[in-house]
């Protein structure tokens, strides 16, 4: 019993003495972490074949005692050969160390992109802290960074302002959020080539006339072997997402044969595909069952007979009919 | 007051059966059957549960006759003590070889998953420490604590599959044409290969209790392990899909990864990872018990209690060097583990029971 | 067979008196009896002639407060001293006579050797002693000053008696006759302690209980060797199996409602004398968890309110050490938002996560002591004052972070609901063990620590019994009264781990 006691002190002394440094465990405490929220690629200029990446972060700062902090958020940038590299860069500019277990959304840039987009996207599939349903985008135009840096308002922070994005994605219905995990799965996939929702920056006049810069949801971008090889606008977008049965909800504008405008609203949409053979061929027939509700009228005009209701079908499924967004 | 105190019942021993599969089968099953059978992955369990009832009857029909005897009785008494011998060593040979590694996969998966740049020896240490505490209570501890265990894994598994059916597009798991057939059953002969611990279970069979019902609660297991492993395929293939599984290297976790409730309840993978450890434990324990009561009938021992601490030590030297990356021992487990354990938890007793019909012993 | 063969090698000095008084050849005189025991003020040696015959002489000795006085005067006194019976006869004869019972009294004893006479004395009873034949007789006529039958004061039920045991033995067992009149309820007794020579009563229904059971605590209750059984640690600690576990292993309570509602599901119950609390063997983990208010509520409430008792022994368990392994380990498993108001009420914090929660605790420990000593008007306002002011303060004061405030209190509630003291005390304790664990390694180091008491709740056996049962070792699980209660018309059978003669409870 005595020899039992004894060994195990000398073991506790003998672990202790081990942890004084540096635990065998790594720990950090929670006000030591940086959250980073969205992650920005670009080419980098300084370094050929190398990657720049600017990250976003929201901290809440606390001014005196209780909890009640304003949320600020934070950008950096950093360069390096590979994503790996850049990444740990990153601790380097910042004083708490880069936490990336809540990243939620990668801007890849337009010329990043056309290099060729699974060199980046290897890291994130490949590390064990990162999520894998993290949303990706494409901005077209040049550089993701000044996405990251300039829509930052701080009141709207970039993060939030593409969470709102993918939020209402579901009301037009011209553009799809994609996961990390999901361009896996269809990068597997031969019949199928990769689609990613594209952002860009647009200006948009602010109440003091000053000029703020906002993003808008442009569509989808189009990759062959992993680069990007060209862009949809938004009515392809649309009709994209009613090739895949993914269409939710949005607004067409008909007008009737009188010529008053007609707003109506997709409550439901279900696509089918019949394939045929014709002369050897195969042949694919699409068939999209809508159901909508008439959602505005534009004059007093009494549309609800059967031949007005035909008409405004035959418009509607004429497609080409998105026009929107910010000026 | 267990009419003798050393025993365990046959139900216990069930339990005990259905945790030791449930680790290895996480981690082995969907990646080996999205690589052989593709979408059809999930029918694989079928296959694997029907050459697991074989099994159970015939170890049914075997100890009809033999009513209190461990494995390696009954093979000496059907075969004659050199074969019986031969076997013993075999089966130990091979137990040493599944230890180390089971022991090297738990301390890579802690540190692949959840606690990186860490050390795997301090995992390994701790591990043995528990185990050398708790061998020496012996099996029916080891049981008790087993009864507590299984449940807990079998609720969290439940839960975690409520909690990813929003995840789940039928898509992936379609189609499934005649032409699946063979790559199932190639599939269901891989998988069928961590139930043959069903045999290995026997070892200790001098210990169990309650005989009779070892066809009827062998029914019980084999239906309840199909469902849990056609559960544990649906929920990975249905969530990624077959190409994607095929390359990860712990599909479960990355499944586990995206559930996320009502904002609250996110990345729960680190309770996966606690229960894990847990039923690792278990795992861990039976096979070193399993191993010292070989050792025990090897050498004519009267009590394999004061080799426990010698083992451990053994075992540790065997683990850190077993292997460098976590790749040899995916090699290891997929081309020589499985088809060894298939050998010696079937086809090994199949023959021992048509030898003991020949020779009227059975 | 499986238990250890412990021999009985120590006697009480009740034995050690007799052996000795049996060789000496003493006899039984009041002089001899005088040179025992007059050395103290209450023991009353009284020379008193039979009807005024000075050839009949008998010594009253009895020990005054232990005995009652009227009684003693009144039926004994009187009558030895007016009989008229008395007259005429020599001393045998008036001894034929008292054998014979003249005298109006219940319970009387002959006595012929001196031991036993003393021990009667000592114990309350009045002794007549006659010099000439060496006889004495002894009655029983206890009359001390008792407790009356009042509420118990830890567990109070709404619905349920409110009778408790008090510190007579007879009186407790007469409460026990009184809710179980079969004819089969069997009260033995034995003698515990050197010096106090305290009376244990062994309770169990014959033909009900399992005997080895019986046997058992009867063998383990021979072999105490305490000097004196003033408090009930003595009994307990010596005769459970685990001396070393923090964890009670026989139940105690002072309703005789739950006594006896354990005695009938087939275990045995040991009642002390001097002592209120008994205790009931063997004790089974989910004994702990219930609650005497579960049998009078609604089936449906009852088991809600036990399911969330067992999720909150849980909780009080590991709460603390699951806080600390996800803000110190695995940041990834907090919601982002909550995240960052954690890390914004830890700014200006200095110390790291797990110092906070171990000081919490500890204070959280010494409010709860202070509460105890405390008289019980004061020391509600007291622990009140000091978990809101304190805690405000030193929130203020930016020692602790808000959010270990919340989760310490959360822990101590929890501990709170805990229905038994001693668990509740052992749960505390272990509760440490798994902070600082977790403060080592995160979730990995938890779940070692609920692997190391699972494996400590697996080992422990109370007199044969698993401590676990029934959620282990039994194949037919009667689970209708562990996590949950089910009607009483589900549950037909007596628990099956306590191996019972008689298996059914309803036919």
């Amino acid at each position: 019993m005595r020899k039992k006691i004894l060994l195990s002190i000398l073991l506790i002394f003998t672990l202790s003495f081990t942890a004084c440094n540096t635990p065998p465990i790594s720990r950090h405490e929670i006000n030591d972490l940086e959250f980073i929220r969205s992650i920005a690629i670009d080419t980098s200029k300084s370094i050929p074949d190398g990657v720049r990446l600017t990250m976003a972060s929201k901290r809440l700062d606390v001014s005196g005692g209780g909890s009640s902090g304003e949320k600020k958020s934070t950008k950096v940038s950093s360069e390096g050969r590979t994503m790996f590299e850049a990444v740990r860069n990153f601790s380097t500019f910042l004083d708490k160390k880069p936490f990336w277990g809540h990243l939620e959304y990668v801007v890849i840039g337009e010329e990043a992109a056309k290099k060729g987009i699974y060199n980046y996207l290897d890291f994130f599939a490949r590390d064990h802290e990162v999520r894998m349903n993290i949303y990706v985008f494409i901005m077209k135009g040049c550089c993701a960074e000044d996405l990251m840096q300039k829509a930052d308002r701080s009141d709207r922070f970039v993060f939030d302002r593409l969470k709102g994005l993918i939020h209402s994605m579901d009301g037009q219905s011209v553009s799809n959020p994609v996961n990390l995990i999901e361009v896996m799965y269809i990068q597997d996939l031969k019949a199928l080539s990769l689609y990613i929702p594209c952002v860009e920056m647009v200006n948009v006049t602010g109440g003091e006339d000053e000029d703020v810069t906002d993003i808008k949801m442009a569509g989808f971008a189009i990759f062959e072997k992993g680069k990007l090889v060209g862009f949809l606008d938004e009515d392809m977008g649309r009709g994209l997402n009613l090739l895949r049965n993914e269409m939710k909800s949005g607004i067409y504008v008909v007008n009737t044969p009188k010529g008053s405008k007609v707003s109506l609203e997709v409550i439901n949409s279900k696509t089918k595909f019949y394939p045929e053979i014709k002369d050897g061929n195969l042949f694919l027939k699409v068939k999209v069952n809508m159901d909508s509700n008439i959602g505005e009228i534009d004059s007093n005009e009494d549309i609800f007979d059967n031949e007005v209701f035909t008409f405004l079908e035959q418009e509607q499924s004429r497609g080409r009919n998105f026009k929107g967004g910010t000026k | 007051m267990i009419s003798g105190k050393d025993k365990i019942s046959i139900r216990q021993a069930m339990y005990l059966f259905l945790t030791i599969v449930a680790s290895p089968a996480i981690r082995l099953v969907p990646v080996y059957a999205a690589q052989t059978a593709e979408e059809a992955a999930w029918l694989a369990p079928i296959v694997a549960a029907v050459i697991l009832f074989l099994i159970v009857l015939v170890w049914n029909k075997i100890y009809k006759s033999y009513k209190n005897d461990s494995l390696m009785n009954i093979f000496s008494d059907i075969a004659g003590r050199f074969i019986g011998k031969l076997l013993t060593v075999i089966y130990l040979l091979w137990v040493m070889l599944l230890i180390p590694l089971y022991v090297s996969y738990f301390a890579v998966r802690l540190v692949g998953s959840v606690y990186p740049d860490t050390n795997p020896s301090i995992f390994i240490i701790s591990i043995l420490i528990l185990i050398a505490y708790i061998m020496r209570y012996g099996l029916v501890t080891l049981a008790r604590l087993n009864e507590i265990v299984f449940p807990m894994f079998a609720v969290t598994f439940a839960i975690i599959f409520i909690l990813l059916t929003p995840y789940l597009q039928v898509i992936f798991l379609a189609p499934v044409t005649y032409k699946s057939i063979l790559p199932v059953i190639n599939a269901g002969i891989g998988i069928a290969g961590i139930s043959s611990y069903y045999t290995f279970l026997f070892v200790v069979g001098d210990y169990i209790n309650n005989k009779e019902s070892i066809k009827k609660i062998g029914i019980q297991t084999t239906v309840f392990l199909m469902v849990n492993q056609i559960l544990l395929l649906v929920l990975t293939l249905g969530s990624f899909g077959y190409s994607v599984i095929k390359r990860t290297q712990f599909p479960f976790l990355i499944a586990v990864k995206q559930i996320s409730l009502f904002n609250t309840l996110e990345k729960i993978e680190s309770v996966v990872v606690a229960i894990w450890v847990l039923s690792d434990f278990v795992l861990i324990c039976f096979f070193i018990i399993i191993a010292l009561k070989l050792i025990k009938s090897l050498f004519g021992l009267s009590d394999e209690k004061p080799l426990v601490n010698i083992f451990m030590i053994v075992v540790y030297f065997l683990s850190v060097y077993l292997s460098n990356t976590v790749f040899e021992l995916e090699r290891l487990s997929s081309y020589v583990i499985i088809p060894g354990d298939f050998i010696l938890g079937f086809i090994v007793p199949v023959i021992m029971f048509v030898v003991g019909k020949i020779r009227k012993k059975v | 067979m499986f238990f250890k063969r412990r021999k009985k090698v120590y006697k009480t000095d009740k034995e050690i008196f007799t052996e000795k008084m049996e060789k000496s050849e003493n006899e039984l005189t009041s002089s001899n009896i005088s040179n025992l025991i007059q050395h103290s003020a209450d023991i009353i040696f009284h020379s008193v002639n039979i009807n005024g015959n000075k050839n009949l002489r008998v010594t009253v000795i009895f020990i005054e407060g232990l005995v009652d006085i009227m009684g003693m005067d009144q039926f004994i006194l009187k009558p030895i001293m007016q009989e008229m019976d008395f007259e005429k006869c020599s001393i045998e004869d008036v001894v034929g006579m008292l054998e014979h019972s003249t005298l109006f009294h219940g319970v009387q004893k002959i006595r012929t050797k001196l031991s036993e006479c003393v021990n009667d004395i000592m114990d309350g009873s009045v002794a007549l002693v006659f010099d000439k034949v060496k006889k004495a007789v002894t009655f029983d006529m206890k009359g001390f000053d008792r407790r009356s039958i009042t509420e118990p004061t830890e567990e109070n039920v709404l619905k349920g008696p409110k009778d408790a045991f008090i510190e007579v033995l007879r009186t407790n067992t007469a409460t026990i006759r009184r809710k179980i009149k079969t004819h089969n309820l069997v009260i033995e007794e034995t003698t515990v302690g050197k010096q106090t020579l305290t009376k244990v009563a062994i309770v169990y229904i014959k033909g009900i209980t399992n005997r080895h059971i019986i046997e058992e605590v009867k063998k383990r209750l021979d072999n105490i060797k305490a000097d004196g059984v003033i408090s009930s640690g003595v009994i307990e600690e010596e005769i459970i199996d685990n001396k070393y576990s923090p964890f009670p292993q026989i139940m105690t309570t002072e309703r005789p409602d739950r006594f006896c509602a354990s005695v009938l599901e087939g275990r045995v119950g040991i009642i002390i004398e001097g002592l209120p609390t008994t205790f009931v063997a063997p004790g089974t983990l989910n004994q702990f968890l219930q609650g005497p208010k579960d049998y009078s509520q609604n089936f449906i409430a009852s088991s809600v309110f036990r399911l969330m008792r067992f999720t909150l022994m849980v909780v009080t368990l590991l709460l603390p050490g699951f806080y600390i392994a996800i803000t110190s380990f695995h940041h990834e498993m907090i919601p982002t938002e909550l995240a960052l108001s954690i890390t914004a009420s830890k700014e200006g914090v200095p110390f790291p996560g797990f110092i906070e929660v171990i000081f919490m605790l500890i204070a959280f420990e010494a409010l709860v002591e202070a509460g105890l000593r405390l008289p019980k008007n004061i020391s509600q306002a007291v622990t009140i004052v000091g978990a809101l002011a304190v805690g405000q303060a030193a929130v203020e004061a930016m020692l602790v972070s808000p959010a270990v405030v919340v989760i310490i209190s959360m822990t101590a509630v929890a501990s709170f609901t805990m229905p038994d003291q001693d668990f509740s005390n052992a749960l505390r304790i272990w509760r440490f063990v798994i902070v600082i664990l977790s403060s080592v390694a995160g979730l990995y180091g938890l779940s070692i620590g609920s692997l190391l008491l699972l494996i400590h709740w697996s080992k422990m056996e109370s007199f044969g019994v698993p401590y676990l049962a029934p959620f282990v070792s039994v194949d037919d699980k009667q689970l209708q009264d562990t996590l949950f209660r089910l009607p009483f018309s589900s549950m037909y059978k007596r628990p099956i781990y306590l191996k019972t003669t008689n298996k059914k409870r309803r036919e």
